[in-house]
């Protein structure tokens, strides 16, 4: 059922290397994020008996 | 991650099985239409209620009494006000827009129309029935049992019959999509499931099941119970019943964003689809996962034995595994498009995408806020954090990140090319539209921060804090911040309602300037995509055998446990 047709060359050389960068970014904003968090609730005694 | 880009092979896609396009009835057209008409009237009431609650929190007051006390007797308390937001805004436009979308997605996607519309217009009318039914109750104040609907407060009979209906409503026309999904395939057995009917059949099963909970919850036992016909309810078991149902909610809530950002958007920005595997591959992993991790609601529940939670806990990582390949692809798909664009260099695609599509960048901006929604879910669903936040104003922040932004937002988009499309005309004011979508995406970015960070400092949910007395000076600066955000976004949203209501009134346009429906394609053809990733089988075995186990051995215990022995409130 595919196409016969060829490829695009741009669709070929296509390699993702922004969203790769971008996915990067998204993986220190989550440990930067959940990190604040925690550190702010020990800062606040949330683990104080 | 790169590898999945250099060693598939690339073909260009015609759909070859498939008509290039189908056109869409004026029946058709006006059954998705009035769907629309009650969710967007849905949201215009709904709406009214966020700048109230959120006026609220900044300790406005009138002639020394709560801002409530102006709309006394027609809203009793905060409470009510609360409730109609949260049913109308996250139950009722949600659940008709999705329905109304998912009728286009259907027959659109499989290029026919559906095998019994009757059975789809019957769904509609049992859940306009049941939206009319739990409406009442809740403006006579019979209601004020917010959207979650806890026991032991209690609800008027007419609520719970309505919500019911509504349920039933969508499950119906869940029906006829399956009876014309069969139909298609007997006649295309070797053909890969178009992906936007793909997207939204998966969800719409995923919604059958997950809804099992509520539909077992009124039931057997707050129906009867509000009709005395049981001395009680166990508030644990409804709980777990409920939630069984309201984490799967926010998939069924997120996915058809996800519909138009996989089979659309790429379209629409002038691009393509990365991948079609990745994106049936992600559908499949919140058939599975979607469900099973509701006791990560339920960390502070007394009842469930901390294994349990431990495993549900598990699983909420799980499940965010399919949101970060979503994430993946979808963006790889605008990286695409904005190169195709002329974007050079690692983030020069970015600025070539076309931010002046009233459609496209209401959708980017509602991805970008959902990235602060995932972040956001993954951290309070850490079992220690969420032990601190879980009822403080944290979890609404964090959940208008998800209903009012991902999926909002999203929907805000493409009504902005669908209402056109089904009603012939142009859409008024486009760049109002445009300003609309940053208004939202500006109102809710300074609305959550304020609301995750007020939980940070321990501020509860839920409660109208401007009349609280023990609100510490540390809290007053971010509950400001709070009114401004919502204010922006009451703003946001009537924008969004005026200019859809200004189109329809309009005169009709010639046929060339009405939006088409935006279908993707994919950068390889979706008939190379393994034919397992196109098997329901499997998937849906697997989904009901991992609810059962981690469900079925502790809900077999409440059950045979079960209490009946709370009585109703009625508090406000």
């Amino acid at each position: 059922m595919a196409s016969e047709q060829k490829p695009e060359k741009q669709d070929e050389q296509f390699h993702p290397k922004g969203t790769v960068l971008a996915m990067v970014i998204f993986f220190i904003l989550i440990v930067a994020l959940w990190g604040y968090v925690y550190l702010m609730m020990l800062s606040q005694g949330a683990t104080a008996p | 991650m790169t590898a999945i880009s250099t060693t598939t092979p690339v073909v260009e896609v015609t759909p070859a099985a498939r008509p290039a396009t189908y056109v869409l009835s004026k029946g058709e057209k006006r059954f998705i239409g009035l769907q629309l008409l009650v969710a967007v009237a849905a949201l215009s009431i709904g709406s009214l209620f966020g700048p109230l609650q959120a006026l609220e929190f900044s300790g406005l007051t009138i002639g020394g009494r709560d801002i409530y006390a102006l709309f006394q007797p027609l809203l009793a308390s905060y409470y009510q006000g609360l409730t109609l937001h949260g049913v109308l805004n996250a139950l009722i436009w949600t659940t008709f827009f999705i329905t109304g979308f998912f009728n286009l997605t259907v027959t659109y996607g499989l290029r026919r129309p559906l095998a019994m519309p009757k059975l789809n217009w019957l769904g509609f009318i049992v859940m306009t029935v049941g939206l009319l039914t739990a409406a009442v109750p809740i403006l006579l104040n019979e209601a004020s049992v917010l959207y979650t609907f806890y026991p032991p407060l209690q609800a008027s009979w007419a609520f719970y019959v309505g919500l019911v209906f509504v349920v039933v409503g969508s499950w119906i026309q869940g029906y006829g999509f399956y009876i014309t999904y069969y139909r298609w395939r007997k006649d295309n057995p070797d053909v890969r499931t178009p992906l936007m009917a793909f997207g939204s059949l998966i969800t719409m099963v995923m919604w059958q099941i997950s809804t099992l909970g509520i539909a077992v919850e009124i039931l057997t036992q707050l129906l009867p119970w509000s009709l005395n016909l049981l001395p009680g309810v166990d508030p644990q078991l409804d709980r777990t019943y409920f939630w069984f149902t309201g984490h799967p909610l926010v998939y069924f809530w997120l996915l058809p964003a996800y519909v138009s950002w996989y089979a659309m958007l790429p379209k629409q920005a002038g691009g393509k689809l990365f991948s079609d595997s990745l994106a049936r591959f992600s559908f499949w992993m919140f058939l599975v996962l979607s469900t099973p991790l509701g006791f990560h609601h339920q960390f502070t529940d007394p009842g469930v034995p901390t294994i349990w939670k431990t495993i549900h806990a598990v699983l909420t990582y799980a499940v965010a595994f399919p949101s970060l390949l979503t994430a993946f692809t979808v963006v790889a798909s605008l990286e695409y498009a904005g190169r195709q664009r002329g974007g050079k260099g690692l983030l020069g695609w970015i600025p070539k995408l076309p931010w002046r599509d009233v459609s496209v960048t209401p959708q980017i901006l509602a991805g970008v806020l959902f990235i602060f929604g995932g972040i956001g879910g993954i951290t309070n669903a850490s079992y220690n954090i969420n032990l601190v936040v879980h009822n403080t104003s944290w979890v609404p922040g964090h959940f208008h990140l998800t209903v009012a932004s991902a999926t909002t937002l999203s929907f805000m988009g493409i009504a902005y090319w669908l209402v056109p499309h089904l009603t012939h005309r142009t859409l008024w004011a486009p760049k109002l539209a445009l300003a609309q979508a940053w208004i939202w995406f500006i109102g809710m970015v300074i609305f959550s921060n304020g609301m995750h960070t007020l939980g940070l400092l321990g501020a509860p949910r839920r409660t109208p804090l401007g009349i609280a007395p023990y609100v510490p000076a540390n809290w007053e600066p971010r509950l400001l911040q709070t009114a401004i955000g919502g204010s922006i976004l009451f703003l946001g949203a009537y924008l969004f309602i005026t200019i859809l209501v200004v189109t329809v009134l309009r005169k009709p346009a010639p046929a060339a300037a009405v939006p088409e429906i935006p279908e993707a394609q994919s950068i390889q053809d979706p008939q190379l995509t393994p034919q397992w990733l196109d098997r329901w089988a499997p998937w849906l075995t697997i989904a009901i055998l991992l609810i059962i186990l981690v469900y079925g051995p502790n809900l077999l215990y409440q059950i045979t446990n079960m209490q009946n022995t709370s009585p109703g409130f009625r508090l406000w």
